[in-house]
């Protein structure tokens, strides 16, 4: 939600070149961003920790993208939210010994969440319009020059960063098909 | 507000000591991961901040970089945690004392 808004106030900033928007913008991502990194460490559940990580990602997504870091906020969203936390929800689900499954089985909060939707969905409809121009406009990002930086500055440590996550993903495979290499019953196995 | 460097420092400095507490305090494996993770995303906004204000763009290019490092060490801790939780079906921290000297 506070995300949300953070996304369409940028966009308003950007169009109109208020820069009292993107104070309200940084205000409210950054409050986002404080309540959600105190929520991940105090939640007593470990769900809604890794959740709480989310919005946390996409507030510092939003900050990102405040200080000029378009190609940045949505590899953040695509890599960090998309990937390395749905890594972390399947161990949450893998390690989960006893399941509390009270929560869950209706929908809390309906008119709250319902509400939530109605209020992005015609920010996501009203922008189009308030825009008045086609969707494809001229580009104003930085990713040529961030191209640029990567791939021709430290093209050595980016290829560096590759191999290191090549490693650490072999090694965690290995690691996990590993039968009972710790624990108490490591001495069972012939 | 948002455009001098110095609220994205403090808010980093933040979000940092909130996900070092939790780090500290915590003592279930998965929370103490996900702390690591509040703090990198403080490390994300002060790089940013950092090359944004100096006019550059490695900020973002180290950035970058350390998602990668991010996700091998996400890859592998959680690695860890299964192989931990599958020996000793908990995951609390203060169990692992077989290494204490």
């Amino acid at each position: 939600m506070a995300a949300a808004v953070a996304f369409v106030g940028y966009r308003l900033s950007r169009q109109y070149a208020a820069s009292w928007l993107a104070d309200v913008v940084f205000g409210v991502s950054a409050a986002a961003a404080i309540l959600s990194a105190v929520k991940v460490v105090t939640h007593s559940r470990l769900m809604y920790s890794a959740l709480y990580l989310v919005l946390l990602v996409l507030a510092t997504a939003a900050l990102v993208l405040l200080m000029g870091g378009e190609l940045l906020a949505a590899v953040l969203i695509l890599v960090y939210a998309g990937a390395i936390i749905v890594v972390y929800i399947f161990v949450i689900m893998l390690a989960q010994s006893t399941a509390p499954a009270e929560y869950d089985r209706y929908a809390g909060r309906t008119v709250v969440g319902v509400l939530a939707a109605a209020v992005v969905g015609v920010s996501l409809a009203a922008l189009p319009m308030a825009d008045g121009r086609s969707a494809v406009g001229p580009s104003e990002t930085n990713l040529v020059e961030l191209g640029r930086v990567v791939l021709i500055d430290y093209v050595a440590a980016l290829e560096l960063a590759g191999a290191i996550l090549l490693a650490a993903v072999i090694g965690a495979i290995a690691l996990a098909a590993a039968k009972r290499a710790m624990g108490p019953s490591a001495e069972e196995q012939p | 507000m948002s455009q001098h460097l110095l609220p994205y420092i403090v808010l980093s400095g933040l979000i940092f000591t909130v996900g070092l507490v939790g780090f500290v305090t915590r003592r279930n494996l998965i929370v103490m991961f996900l702390s690591s993770e509040v703090m990198f995303q403080a490390v994300i906004i002060a790089a940013v901040a950092f090359g944004r204000f100096h006019g550059t763009l490695e900020g973002q290019a180290f950035v970058m970089m350390l998602l990668a490092v991010a996700a091998a060490e996400a890859a592998v801790g959680l690695a860890l945690i299964i192989v931990v939780f599958r020996g000793r079906q908990t995951l609390d921290a203060e169990t692992l004392t077989e290494m204490r000297g």
